[in-house]
């Protein structure tokens, strides 16, 4: 009952706006609406089944999903204070503000396949109406539905095959990508980073932050009943650290300060797609509990970090350069602790293992560098007033959470504390920075635009949409033209007296024959 | 006459003989006409109910009037004939509030109504029937009596429609009516079989012959089912009033072709010998190209209707699919099917049908901004479009779950491919609709076509996509509970997959 | 069953109308009357006749007490008294419809059709019950005559054209028919026909059924119909396509079924002569601009169907094919005397029966309309029809002997029959004002009669049964 609770107030709201004139108060409520689902995230009972709902609906939260639920709904009010102040905002964005959180929710709580497709689904589509908040914003989110909609329909394949009982290679592979394409998985990535810039601070925040949260969720929850497999796996390792790598690097070449972020969270999310390949290759159980918490501390870093740009002044700059320094992890970081417990993962195959964990403390280094751009494109942002309450409070919030979540999932979380390993990465960091010093004006000239494959594919994509509509107009066939000409000639010479008395003489002998040889 | 008998002749008396004294009343007896109307629909869905209950608790109801000698005119009620007679009954009370609203004022309404309850008439005839004879005997009763409703507004493009609806449509039964004959021809009189199939006892030396006559029937069959290339009459014949669009040609001739095929694939042959025939691989195949093909002829069309009309050829051919994918799964997916996309094109049609009424919109181009001026029934057209697409938690993907999980059941991963390509393409032809309904200003002002209501349009115009709509999502979100459709295929499903 | 009254049921159909038909000329007025009370009465009889039926033997009556090989002989078996009644029924209603239609439509004629009507029903009658082929010829001839009159009723030179064709045509046919009859008689001694079964030389049969293929309008030889039964008024043409023509296909079947049963090349070379008359009448009838002639077409096609039960009837099919055929020349009477009693209707609103300005019938005449169309559901074979029952078996035939080539010529036809008959609907649509008001009472007796050839599909299990059971 109370996982259903947490559901029930985005629902209401979505009622309440059928009604004209319920916008302002709707408005004002948002912030507190998704903190209904903290009671279920904080003392959840165990599975329910709601067997008459769409094919039995389960719903429920493993050990792990608890703090992601948490700290979903902390970041949706923050993300929510945020929206209240940040202007008008109209009826169809609000409708879509609620169902994005109905459907976030949702899919944390979802067991079976069906119902994670049905919270899944509503959250990728509704988030459309998230990010169109303008005319300007209209192509970044179509594109961004195109991509959702095509990553839906694999999401759905795999989610078939297991609920059909046939896990294997490939319901990995499509739920990798299915699910993917909201973490930036290559070559899904695209449309990502137009969206970020798209839309506003709110607005990215709950699609950097929840969206990424929701999705590898998904990928703890599903994923591991795929069971063993070595070749997705390798396969999985390497998209993750290339895009680690190469996501860091499209994001210094980019300078709207949110598609860097986007940049920022491929590169990361990157960092999740290795451990989960780890997790594949070795025949022990997927242990979900360190990639959590990473996307924990990811999720509410990085929507701490949109909500900042959507403020300004010299308080909030601080609070950035603290959240870029814990997400580049530092000591003592959320980012730090989680990447500590990342290495305990892969111990099925250990070869693996150990060369992702060499490379792991470079991806530090990089998003180092990341943050070190970000900071700069931020540093002449202007104050906004309304902004700061909210980002105050979800920074607080990123700071924090991982420890608690850690404290919760752990057995010894001390552990986990590293001095040097985590610092060294980021001294290096500084030392390309110095290095690169001299030479800023001419990398900065260097652009990327923001979702670079986009650039090829959604014309190619527009292409293809009006080729079909466009492709052979057929009209229904003209039914047959009856040549009424040489019947009736024939029929004039048979009607008449002469023809009659010749085809008379022609049918007995005819007759005659037949029936003397028959 | 026993009551077992007497309920199968009462469900189709119950809109056979209202339409044929509407017939005889002048055309000014509004009131009268009105009445016999929905006293038939109300009547007839009060018995559809009472029959569930029955066959739900294991009654039977047969009866068998004798015709031609060894092959009498069978009707009965077992749980595929009354998933379809159910599905008509609901929707013709409906249609016939909609009608009376949207015929207002017309002319030849006793015409209309009297051929309009002929047609559902055989349609339940053709549920109800027990053996090919019947089947055959209702299909064309619905030809016949579906022809003067395309005609209805006796337009030269009306005509014209016509003529080409009977072009197809004639030949069909032509060839279905030679392929039954030469079955029975093989096999002697038999009825519908309650689990298996019907011929299945032939020998082996007849397969080359039960081959050609499974291709033949399910090819007649299939000029009404709309399979590709016999489904131009359908966009043709959307020149006829949206009652008739609505509920013959989204659910009634279309649905009664889709019924014929899996009566053929399931009672006549059984779905074990269909398979091993090889028939059900060829049907398939067309089926498969029929989703592809009609979604992306959808997509070229401006006329609202005509897109909805290649919806239909493209979705109609889902229920094809999941019968010829043989497998309990795919099965339940095919037949449920049946009933949804039956429910979510309906509340497409009514839309549609209340645009152009109200407001003289027929294309998509003209749409924008219409959501503000009939939001209620650019509500349902969203709800049902969202239905198209398979987006949970509404009916259509229900049915694409069960068709999904059927394909990879059933060896066959391309036709999760087609179906999953499908949903795409329906998005990419339904949802510039919905945008430019809800998210566009509008163009001009509107041509009001009719008087002023308080509401939006005509009430009985407005109640039934609203309803429609509303079952859209019932039929999703509560599929697993006791009294859905889905519960009643599985039913269907668990007697021919006897395990 | 007593001799008396037997003798009496089987004299009626041919004496009632005979005798009225004689009075007829001497009345001044109540003529419709009389020929009204002689119908009943020849229909009356016939549904005794049916009820009293012995069903393994026919009964007999030799006419003057004189009986074969040298008196006259009729026998009424099941096949007779089924011809019997529907045309009882037909010519009632076409009478009827005469009696009502006629005065205002064609004054003039009103009172000259009863005579040619009235003796081309007892010759009919008399043909049905006739068991030897000499009184066959005599009761063809006696038909060919009043079908003549019936035709130049109307005195235009159209028709006076379509009547010498007809007249002539069918001459010669009667010719040949008599030569045929000749050698039968000379080969087997005998012109009955159960006591020549079996023994009828190739040649004769030939002659007789050349002769008869001439006289029933039988393709090749059926270039008079449509002129003739296009120039004769309604309640005429009517009768003519009704059950005239059918009179020749009645022979055929005593001829080839009882009387020559081993014939099976001659019976294939009979259905090549049907498929030929489906297409080429449903082809030519398409192409037509008159509706009168587009019927009369029609009725070439039809008539083409009925050959095809000579090669279907063989082996244990014989009993459906025999059924289906004489199913079939039931409800084609019926549909077929309605189609051109409502062609009468039409021709009396609009003042002519040009199929292109048709328009307005739909609206202005709507009985009429759904006549044309409840016939025309009939002739393509479609249910629920006597039409369709009667395909039914036919095709069921064709499919049992493995002849599936006739399937394909029934079904063809049934499209064809299709295309002409929605062309004709298709035609009446539309606003237009008529010419005259037609009156009621006429198009409900088409109607009835549209109507009946509908419950002919629907009643027609036990006489299906029946047939089955009686087939040779």
């Amino acid at each position: 009952m109370i996982l259903a609770l947490a559901l029930l107030p985005p629902l209401l709201a979505v009622a309440l706006l059928a009604a004209p004139g319920m916008q302002r108060r709707v408005l004002t409520a948002t912030p507190w609406l998704p903190l209904a689902a903290l009671p279920a995230a904080l003392a959840p009972p165990p599975p329910m089944e709601l067997e008459f709902l769409l094919l039995g609906l389960r719903l429920g939260l493993e050990p792990w999903a608890q703090p992601l639920l948490a700290a979903t709904a902390l970041l949706w009010a923050c993300a929510g204070w945020a929206l209240r102040h940040g202007g008008p905002v109209s009826v169809p964005r609000l409708l879509a503000w609620q169902l994005t959180l109905a459907g976030n929710l949702g899919a944390l709580m979802a067991l079976d396949e069906p119902g994670f497709y049905l919270f899944f689904a509503l959250l990728s589509i509704a988030a459309y109406g998230v990010v169109v908040r303008n005319r300007a914003a209209r192509g970044a989110a179509r594109t961004y539905l195109a991509v959702a909609l095509f990553a839906e329909l694999l999401l759905l394949a795999g989610l078939m095959l297991l609920a059909l009982g046939r896990p294997g290679p490939t319901a990995g592979v499509l739920l990798l990508f299915g699910l993917g394409a909201k973490l930036g998985m290559l070559p899904l990535h695209f449309p990502l980073p137009p969206a970020y810039a798209a839309t506003d601070a709110a607005g990215a925040a709950v699609f950097g932050g929840g969206l990424t949260m929701a999705a590898v969720a998904g990928w703890l929850r599903f994923v591991p009943q795929v069971g063993t497999q070595p070749e997705l796996a390798i396969y999985a390792l390497a998209a993750g650290l290339a895009a680690a790598f190469l996501g860091a690097a499209a994001g210094l070449l980019q300078r709207d300060s949110r598609a860097l972020l986007a940049y920022s969270t491929i590169s990361q999310m990157g960092i999740v797609t290795a451990g989960l390949g780890l997790a594949l290759a070795g025949p022990a159980p997927l242990v979900a509990a360190p990639l959590a918490l990473f996307a924990l501390h990811h999720g509410l870093t990085k929507a701490a970090l949109l909500l900042g740009t959507g403020a300004g002044g010299p308080l909030v700059l601080t609070g950035l350069a603290l959240l870029s320094l814990a997400l580049a992890g530092a000591p003592l970081s959320g980012g730090a602790l989680a990447k500590a417990w990342l290495e305990s993962m892969g111990e099925g195959a250990p070869a693996l293992a150990e060369m992702a964990h060499g490379w792991l403390p470079f991806t530090s280094a990089a998003t180092a560098l990341l943050m070190a751009r970000f900071l700069w494109l931020m540093r002449g942002a202007a104050t906004r007033s309304g902004q700061r309450g909210p980002f105050a409070a979800l920074t607080v919030t990123a700071l924090a959470a991982p420890w608690l979540a850690l404290l919760y999932l752990h057995p010894q979380p001390t552990e986990l504390v590293k001095g040097w390993a985590t610092l060294w990465p980021l001294l290096v960091a500084a030392g390309v920075l110095a290095l690169a010093w001299p030479l800023r004006t001419r990398i900065g000239r260097w652009r990327l635009p923001p979702g670079d494959l986009v650039v090829v594919a959604a014309p190619l994509g527009r292409l293809l949409y009006r080729a079909a509509a466009a492709w052979g107009s057929g009209r229904p066939p003209r039914l047959l033209q009856l040549s009424r000409f040489a019947p009736r000639a024939l029929e004039r010479h048979l009607r008449g007296l002469p023809g009659t008395g010749v085809v008379l003489f022609a049918l007995v002998l005819l007759f005659a024959v037949v029936l003397a040889l028959g | 006459m026993t009551l077992q008998g007497a309920l199968p002749l009462a469900i189709l008396g119950s809109s056979l003989l209202p339409g044929l004294i509407i017939f005889f009343l002048a055309e000014p007896h509004r009131r009268g006409r009105t009445w016999l109307n929905m006293a038939g629909a109300v009547i007839k869905v009060l018995l559809v109910a009472g029959a569930l209950l029955g066959v739900y608790h294991g009654a039977t109801f047969e009866v068998a009037v004798p015709l031609v000698p060894d092959y009498p005119l069978l009707l009965r009620l077992d749980p595929l004939a009354l998933l379809f007679v159910s599905l008509s009954a609901v929707l013709w009370l409906l249609t016939t509030v909609y009608a009376v609203g949207y015929l207002e004022g017309s002319p030849n309404r006793s015409r209309f109504f009297g051929f309009f309850s002929l047609c559902v008439s055989a349609t339940v005839g053709i549920a109800m029937a027990g053996n090919l004879f019947t089947l055959f005997f209702f299909y064309e009763v619905l030809t016949l009596s579906t022809y003067p409703l395309v005609v209805h507004r006796e337009t030269e493009q009306s005509l014209r429609a016509g003529r080409i609806y009977l072009a197809y449509v004639m030949t069909g039964s032509a060839v279905l009516l030679g392929a039954v004959v030469w079955l029975h021809a093989l096999a002697g009189p038999f009825e519908f079989a309650v689990s298996g199939g019907a011929v299945d006892h032939l020998d082996a030396e007849h397969r080359p012959a039960l081959l050609a006559i499974f291709l033949l029937m399910v090819g007649g069959f299939g000029v009404k089912a709309a399979l590709v290339p016999m489904h131009r009459w359908l966009p043709a014949a959307m020149v006829a009033p949206a009652p008739v669009s609505a509920l013959l040609h989204a659910v009634a001739v279309v649905k009664a072709g889709a019924f014929g095929i899996a009566r053929t694939v399931y009672d006549v042959f059984g779905a074990e010998l269909a398979h091993d025939l090889g028939g059900t691989t060829v049907l398939a195949a067309v089926a498969g190209f029929t989703i592809i093909y009609g979604s992306l002829r959808a997509l070229q069309q401006d006329d609202l209707k005509r897109r909805l009309a290649y919806s239909t050829v493209s979705q109609l051919s889902y229920i094809v699919l999941g019968v010829s994918l043989v497998g309990p799964l795919a099965t339940i997916g095919g037949l449920v099917h049946l009933v949804h996309q039956g429910i979510m094109k309906i509340t497409l049609f009514f839309a549609a049908g209340n645009l152009a009424e109200t407001l003289h919109l027929h294309k998509v181009s003209e749409l924008d901004g219409v959501g503000r001026r009939m939001p209620w029934t650019m509500a349902a057209f969203t709800v049902a479009a969202f239905g198209m697409m398979s987006a949970p938690p509404l009916a259509g993907f229900v049915s694409e779950w069960f068709l999904g999980l059927g394909a990879l059941e059933g060896d066959a991963p391309w036709a999760l491919a087609v179906l999953l390509a499908s949903s795409l393409l329906n998005a990419a032809y339904f949802l510039p609709v919905v945008y430019r309904g809800w998210f566009r200003p509008r163009r001009g002002p509107w041509h009001e076509n009719l008087p002023r209501h308080r509401l939006e349009t005509h009430p009985w115009l407005l109640l039934p996509p609203v309803i429609t709509a509303g079952m859209v999502i019932a039929l999703g979100l509560f599929a697993a509970s006791v009294w859905s459709p889905l519960t009643w295929v599985r039913l269907i499903a668990a007697q021919e997959y006897p395990l | 069953m007593s001799g008396a009254v037997a003798s009496w049921l089987l004299a009626a159909p041919v004496a009632l109308p005979l005798g009225a038909g004689l009075i007829v000329p001497l009345l001044r007025r109540g003529r419709s009357l009389a020929a009204l009370a002689a119908g009943a009465g020849v229909v009356a009889a016939a549904l005794l006749l049916l009820a009293v039926r012995d069903p393994d033997g026919a009964m007999e009556l030799a006419v003057g007490g004189w009986s074969p090989p040298l008196g006259i002989r009729w026998r009424a078996d099941l096949l007779a008294i089924t011809f019997l009644l529907s045309t009882a029924v037909i010519a009632l209603t076409v009478a009827l419809f005469a009696a009502l239609h006629l005065p205002r439509a064609e004054p003039a004629l009103a009172g000259r059709l009863w005579a040619p009507l009235l003796f081309l029903w007892s010759a009919l009658n008399a043909l049905y019950l006739s068991a030897d082929v000499f009184n066959l010829y005599v009761t063809l001839e006696l038909l060919t005559l009043a079908a003549v009159m019936l035709v130049t009723l109307e005195g235009e030179r159209q028709a006076l054209d379509g009547a010498m064709r007809y007249l002539l045509v069918a001459l010669a046919g009667s010719t040949v028919y008599l030569l045929g009859v000749a050698l039968l008689y000379h080969a087997t001694g005998t012109l009955d026909l159960t006591l020549a079964a079996g023994a009828v030389p190739g040649a004769a049969l030939a002659l007789m059924t050349v002769g008869l293929m001439a006289k029933g309008a039988l393709f090749p030889l059926h270039g008079w119909l449509p002129p003739a039964h296009a120039a004769a008024p309604a309640p005429g043409s009517a009768l003519l396509s009704a059950v005239v023509v059918k009179s020749a296909f009645y022979i055929l079947l005593r001829l080839w079924l009882e009387a020559a049963p081993d014939e099976h090349a001659g019976r294939m070379l009979l259905a090549a002569c049907g498929t030929g008359a489906v297409l080429w009448g449903s082809l030519l009838a398409l192409t037509q601009k008159r509706l009168k002639l587009l019927v009369a077409y029609s009725t070439v096609a039809q008539l083409g169907y009925l050959l095809l039960v000579f090669p279907l009837a063989v082996g244990s099919w014989s009993g459906p094919a025999y059924a289906g055929a004489v199913w079939l020349a039931v409800s084609h009477g019926l549909a077929k005397a309605a189609m051109f009693l409502a062609a009468g209707t039409v021709m009396h609103a609009l003042g002519h029966d040009r199929i292109a300005e048709l328009r307005g019938l739909a609206h202005h005449a709507p009985v009429t309309m759904l006549t044309l169309a409840l016939a025309g559901v009939t002739l393509m074979g479609l249910p629920p029809s006597g039409g369709f029952v009667a395909k039914w078996l036919l095709l069921s035939a064709a499919f049992g002997t493995g002849q599936w080539f006739w399937a394909l010529v029934l079904l063809a036809g049934g499209l064809l029959a299709a295309v002409y008959t929605f062309r004709v609907i298709g035609a009446g649509f539309g606003e237009a004002a008529l010419a005259r008001v037609p009156r009621r009472a006429p198009q409900w007796l088409a109607f009835a009669l549209a109507t009946a050839a509908l419950l002919a599909g629907v009643v027609a299990e036990l006489p299906l049964r029946q047939l089955q059971e009686a087939a040779p």
